[in-house]
């Protein structure tokens, strides 16, 4: 009960964010964005033709008009049509995010929770030669580049120089066994690019944790360690891990679904964005970048309501 | 070796116990030598400077010196004639807590500030006594109330940011006691706290002390508190024991001067106003550059060449140790 009514007030303070977000949003992209005038007019165009196009587009507008016009849009959904393609943005996005998100989920759920996993072991033996081995190994996985670790994987599990086991590219998905056949790769990849630095923060942050005088206090009263581990420390330690998954959602979303969906060609928002960016696409771009700002408030907000329910300490106020 | 008034045997025998860490700057002798007994029920004070080795003991007692970086490099701890320095981990473990419990000084953080006291001391109760559930819930209200806490069933729910400092301060001591044990470590238990309260903490623990025939090492260095609720006390300077004794021949006639000059160093009712309380002049040694002969010899006004160049041992005279040269200022 207590939650939910913090729930509801956290979401009431997040519209006066989702609307700076947005604001700053539109201006950077909207007003100081490309102008389609002379890409819709042919060549030599008269003084009437070009107000009459401006007209169209809605240039000749106040900011505030045009402003207000896209909160709508945001809020009813309703981008309009895409300039490319003709189809309808929302439908476009229906089409694709689903695809994104089945994408990227894998990687960023296993990449977090191998990461925090590892990030036990390591500080359960800590000093120890596990620990080293397990540091160690994610330095060197924090200094390979994304693009070389998708190419790497690419040759080793997709190509016929390496074990040939699974497609390339494309998202032929129908079936469960066809998801599991497109997502390893990607999935593989993003752990790999991830772990190194989870695993080296989450252990920071539980070393430290570990440290801690009730910890002390639980093994004077005779814990084990493996209990220190999981309940002195663990729920202690969320706080910070749960503030890097959350903050990392919109960062992987974006660059995770970027580089992936167009190194293994499947079509999901971030292949749909690319396009749109390259071709100057204004409605699909609006609709985008809109919802990412609207996605990070929402994070913002879940990240809050977790440390409430992580923390007695976050008061109701 | 101690001497004590009777012939009962000893809860805890600490032998030549050497304690060392190994730092940056070098390998730092903690507690170099130290020997003393508790006897079952008797609460013995634990005085001396900041930095001299009272918490240091107090967590060798425990098998809890932090390793890396330190260490128990020589000597034997016994509890009821059974040696704990080399006990195996999972052997100490069914001690901490049950036979042996610990308060901190600080109540701030002692606890674990996302579990509520229900959970953190029912962990405690299931663990060593092997019950759970409402049963242990029940044992633990009874604790709480024990140590004076009001309305103790629902305070049970709480989470330590809930409670004043005082109050934690005696969850901390229902949590030490609630499982019988023989001896408890109380390592500045009222420093943090307020005056006010401070009285009242360990009024609190000295009640119960009695009650439950708990033996007490009283680690502090108010020396106000060991005169009202000690029956011996242990003077330690900079690692070592310079004085053991029982509590009114210390305050009444100190052998040791070190000990002297803390006895000076307590605020009191004087008949003569005094300007300035009396302090010890100088500072504790560095560890890492101890002097030859006695650590104190630097500040104390009794020192002479023999001092400076040699290490008293401990003279046993009436029920008390001391470990100086001139004993009272007297001539050697
Ligand atoms: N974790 C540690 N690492 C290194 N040295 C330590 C550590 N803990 C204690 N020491 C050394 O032991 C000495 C005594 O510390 P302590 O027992 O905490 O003093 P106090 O009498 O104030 O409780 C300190 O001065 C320090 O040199
Ligand atoms: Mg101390």
């Amino acid at each position: 009960m207590e939650t939910l009514q913090y729930t509801l007030r956290k979401l009431v303070t997040g519209i006066p964010l989702i609307l700076g977000v947005t604001l700053i949003s539109f201006t950077l992209m909207v007003h100081f964005g490309p102008d389609k005038t002379y890409d819709l007019l042919g060549k030599n165009p008269t003084q009437e033709q070009i107000t009459e196009v401006r007209h169209q587009l809605g240039y000749d507008k106040s900011f505030v008009v045009r402003y207000t016009q896209y909160l709508k849009e945001l809020a009813t959904m309703n981008f309009g049509y895409s300039d490319s393609s003709g189809e309808k943005v929302s439908s476009i996005l229906i089409r694709t995010m689903p695809v994104s998100l089945a994408l990227i989920l894998p990687g960023f759920v296993l990449g977090n929770l191998f990461g925090v996993i590892l990030a036990l072991i390591a500080a359960y033996h800590r000093g120890h030669w596990i620990d080293k081995i397990i540091m160690g190994v994610s330095v060197m996985g924090m200094s390979v580049s994304f693009l070389i670790v998708i190419i790497a994987f690419q040759v080793i599990f997709s190509s016929s120089q390496g074990l040939d086991l699974f497609p390339v590219r494309g998202w032929d998905v129908y079936s469960f066994t066809d998801y599991i056949h497109y997502v390893t790769v990607p999935t593989l990849a993003s752990i790999f690019v991830s772990l190194g630095y989870n695993t080296r923060f989450y252990r920071a942050v539980i070393v430290e944790e570990m440290g801690r005088d009730h910890v002390r206090t639980a093994k004077a009263f005779g814990a084990h360690p493996i209990e220190l581990l999981f309940k002195s420390v663990l729920k202690n330690s969320l706080i910070p891990i749960i503030t890097r998954i959350m903050f990392s959602i919109p960062l992987v979303v974006i660059s995770g679904s970027l580089l992936l969906e167009s190194y293994f060609g499947i079509p999901g928002v971030g292949k749909v964005t690319y396009d749109a960016i390259l071709s100057g696409d204004q409605p699909i771009l609006k609709a985008v970048v809109g919802l990412t700002a609207i996605m990070f408030v929402f994070t913002l907000i879940i990240n809050d309501i977790l440390y409430k329910v992580v923390d007695p300490r976050i008061s109701l106020k | 070796m101690s001497i004590h008034m009777s012939s009962k045997k000893p809860l805890l025998s600490v032998r030549d116990l050497v304690v060392e860490f190994n730092t940056e700057r070098g390998l730092v002798r903690a507690i170099d030598g130290i020997s003393f007994d508790v006897m079952p029920g008797e609460t013995m004070g634990l005085v001396g400077e900041s930095g001299c080795g009272k918490s240091v003991t107090s967590l060798a007692i425990l098998g809890l010196i932090p390793s890396p970086p330190g260490r128990i490099t020589a000597g034997s701890i016994q509890l009821n004639g059974r040696e704990l320095v080399g006990l195996p981990e999972s052997e100490y473990r069914k001690i901490r807590g049950s036979e042996i419990s610990m308060i901190f000084q600080e109540p701030m953080t002692a606890l674990n500030p996302v579990f509520s006291i229900a959970s953190q001391m029912t962990d405690v109760l299931s663990r060593h006594q092997k019950i759970r559930g409402k049963q242990a819930k029940n044992r633990a209200i009874e604790m709480l109330e024990l140590v004076g806490i009001p309305s103790p069933d629902k305070r049970i729910n709480e989470y330590p940011h809930q409670l004043s400092g005082g109050m934690r301060q005696r969850v901390m001591i229902a949590m030490a006691l609630s499982c019988n044990p023989k001896l408890l470590l109380a390592d500045e238990p009222t420093t943090a706290l307020d005056v006010t309260i401070q009285a009242q903490v360990m009024e609190q623990i000295v009640k119960l002390q009695h009650e439950l025939g708990t033996a007490v090492v009283l680690v502090t260095h108010d020396l106000g508190v060991v005169a009202e609720s000690c029956q011996r006390a242990l003077v330690m300077y900079a690692g070592r024991i310079v004085e053991q004794s029982p509590i009114i021949p210390l305050f009444k006639n100190p052998q040791h001067p070190y000990s002297a000059g803390l006895m000076a160093s307590i605020p009191r009712i004087r008949a003569d106003k005094i300007a300035e309380l009396p302090t010890i002049p100088g500072t504790v040694p560095d560890l890492l550059h101890l002097p030859k002969g006695c650590r104190f010899a630097e500040r104390c006004q009794f020192s002479d060449d023999r001092c400076h160049q040699e290490q008293p041992k401990n003279q046993t005279k009436d029920n008390r140790e001391v470990a100086c040269f001139h004993p009272c200022g007297e001539a050697s």
